[in-house]
């Protein structure tokens, strides 16, 4: 039993974040409750949240969504919690008086309470400045556009940090694998793990990698420039044509094809 | 020159003009018919459409010009008929328009720049979600290849079938409704998603918010400025995780997953209080349009779409004491339904 209560309230918490906005939510839930002067709509408003409390809400609901429907994303029902508009609601309530004067205190006190309890969600680490149009990593760009440049449409082994973006800028180039490769959108190849792993390694094993990327018709392999590679891919058919940020871009001389 | 000039105009006909012709039909002889109003019922109007439209090509492995004139032909129809509906309307009281007071020019400016701001994040910011890599992938590959779905986003490969996570966007293929419009105006995908549409949700968001304000407030503009000043303040600070609503509207709107907290749940909330209020006129078509609007969104918009729906026509049934609204309103989910059947066939691979 305190482990049911304990799933539901562990979703809240991650859902919520430090709970000060829990607060102040629960604070615009106590007003609806009792300060009547609200008028109607705070009648139908107190009915939708009981409706949502009973069959969403609650931790045996938790327990069918995750178990029976097999979808561990439960957090997600919060996004039907009307939490903003009810907080609105209430707050425009409190700024009623006759006196302007007052209302304007008490706004300015609201919204000091809500940027307190809250976090604004322009701090550093959510936005930066595009470098582009298509709002992706500029080298991802400027691969992909020396590929295509190149070659017009082909297939590549990238570096994991490339592999997200090259396909959002154009599908005319193909990869060996992309973010399936650490477990979305769909199950990979056998045997891609052991490249990706190889990729990944402290000195990637050059030669085991070509003969790779050649068995699965790549004809470029972006590795990250810091890497330390175990061997030279020159000495096994692939140039480095391109040094691009942080990147080498090494293309097939045996002419491999895409 | 003229692909520009095209993109331009094309924007201007799919992203502005159509919403508020389509929108216009949809709130005809209604007090809802405010232009902001128009412009929310046009835009979910046109993505009810599309997905209708869509997910019948997408499971035959149609292409995307087929997806979009098919939709073209339906928003036409669709339409007409809307035209040609003679409905009187109920309970319509002519909202006097009055003179703004210097209050209200005041709190009038404090929403714009607060808007601005948001607008501004997304226009020159940059949000970057990895989960784009298979969202704005299968977009910009239909765009560039005139199919839908047939290619892996991640690697470029012919899928055998609808696999792992891209049966759940055959059933919801908004991606698609991104590249078909992409199609048209002739502007990459990636740009006009990450850009241009992100500003557009934005503006339909706040949109449904100043329509709720609208139930709340009918006569009072003073006090729907108030609560669409603190509705995006509590937005903007409202990042108190990476998994909240606020979070999902301020940085990756163009995710079909956060127009549902962000757009829908708070139109499913309209028209709560619009019933609530007293305006019973065309709810239960809302309700299909809004259902219909949200499959296209996500797998998560064909759920929580229903659920909401539910416990809405629940409560209003309760407070008017009518079965029949509570039945009538869970018919209004059948497209949630059918669409739910469909992703079944399609991850049992019964559909490939």
């Amino acid at each position: 039993m305190l482990e049911f209560l304990s799933g539901f309230w562990d979703t809240v918490t991650m859902y919520w974040g430090d709970m000060r906005m829990l607060l102040l939510f629960a604070a615009a839930v106590c007003i609806l409750i009792f300060w009547k002067k609200l008028g109607k709509y705070r009648v139908g408003l107190l009915a939708l949240l009981a409706g949502l409390l009973i069959l969403v809400f609650n931790p045996l609901s938790q327990y069918v969504w995750t178990n029976v429907m097999r979808e561990h994303l439960y957090w997600r029902m919060f996004w039907i919690l009307p939490a903003v508009p009810v907080m609105a609601f209430v707050m425009t309530g409190l700024v009623q008086s006759r006196k302007k004067w007052k209302n304007a205190l008490i706004g300015a006190c609201v919204i000091a309470a809500i940027a307190v309890c809250g976090q604004s969600a322009y701090r550093g680490a959510n936005f930066q400045k595009a470098d582009n149009r298509f709002k992706l990593p500029q080298e991802a760009v400027m691969v992909a556009d020396y590929m295509l440049t190149r070659d017009g449409e082909t297939k590549a082994l990238v570096a994991d940090e490339l592999y997200c973006y090259i396909r959002q800028y154009t599908s005319k180039v193909s990869l060996l694998y992309g973010r399936d490769i650490i477990g979305y959108t769909a199950p990979v190849k056998k045997g891609f793990t052991k490249i990706h792993a190889a990729m990944n390694a402290e000195h990637p094993d050059v030669e085991y990698l070509i003969k790779k990327a050649r068995k699965y018709g790549c004809q470029y392999i972006v590795w990250n420039s810091a890497k330390e590679l175990d061997g030279e891919p020159e000495d096994y058919g692939f140039f480095c044509e391109a040094e691009i940020g942080r990147f080498k871009v090494y293309r097939d001389g045996n002419g491999s094809e895409g | 020159m003229f692909e520009t000039v095209w993109s331009i105009l094309g924007m201007g006909i799919y992203l502005v003009l159509l919403p508020f012709l389509y929108g216009s039909l949809l709130c005809k002889n209604s007090r809802r018919g405010e232009w902001i109003s128009r412009y929310v019922y046009g835009m979910l109007g046109m993505m009810a459409v599309f997905q209708i439209a869509c997910v019948p090509l997408v499971l035959t492995h149609r292409a995307l010009h087929e997806a979009v004139i098919l939709w073209h032909i339906l928003l036409v129809l669709s339409g007409i008929f809307l035209w040609k509906g003679k409905k009187k309307p109920q309970g319509v009281k002519r909202i006097r328009r009055k003179k703004w007071t210097v209050e209200e020019g005041v709190l009038l400016a404090a929403v714009l720049a607060l808007l601005a701001v948001q607008c501004a994040a997304y226009v020159f910011g940059t949000h970057i979600d990895d989960d784009d890599a298979r969202y704005v992938a299968n977009a910009v590959a239909a765009y560039e290849t005139d199919t839908m779905y047939y290619y892996h986003p991640n690697t470029g490969e012919p899928m055998d079938y609808f696999m792992g996570e891209i049966g759940k966007e055959t059933t919801s293929p908004m991606m698609m409704f991104y590249a078909a419009v992409s199609f048209l105006v002739r502007v990459h995908p990636t740009i006009l998603i990450h850009t241009v549409w992100a500003v557009v949700w934005l503006l339909v968001s706040y949109g449904v918010y100043w329509m709720i304000s609208g139930c709340f407030y009918p006569e009072n503009r003073r006090n729907r400025l108030v609560f669409l000043i603190f509705a995006m303040v509590l937005q903007i600070f409202g990042n108190t995780s990476i998994y909240t609503s606020q979070t999902f509207l301020l940085t990756r709107l163009w995710q079909g997953k956060a127009l549902v907290p962000a757009v829908f749940a708070p139109f499913f909330l309209h028209l709560f209080l619009r019933r609530f209020g007293g305006t019973k006129e065309a709810w239960y078509r809302d309700l299909v349009l809004a259902n219909l609007a949200a499959c296209l969104c996500s797998g998560m918009g064909v759920y929580l779409s229903a659920v909401l729906a539910v416990v809405i026509v629940l409560v209003t049934a309760v407070r008017e004491k009518s079965l029949g609204t509570f039945i009538k309103g869970c018919f209004c989910c059948v497209p949630n339904a059918v669409y739910t059947g469909l992703y079944i066939l399609v991850h049992l691979v019964l559909i490939r």
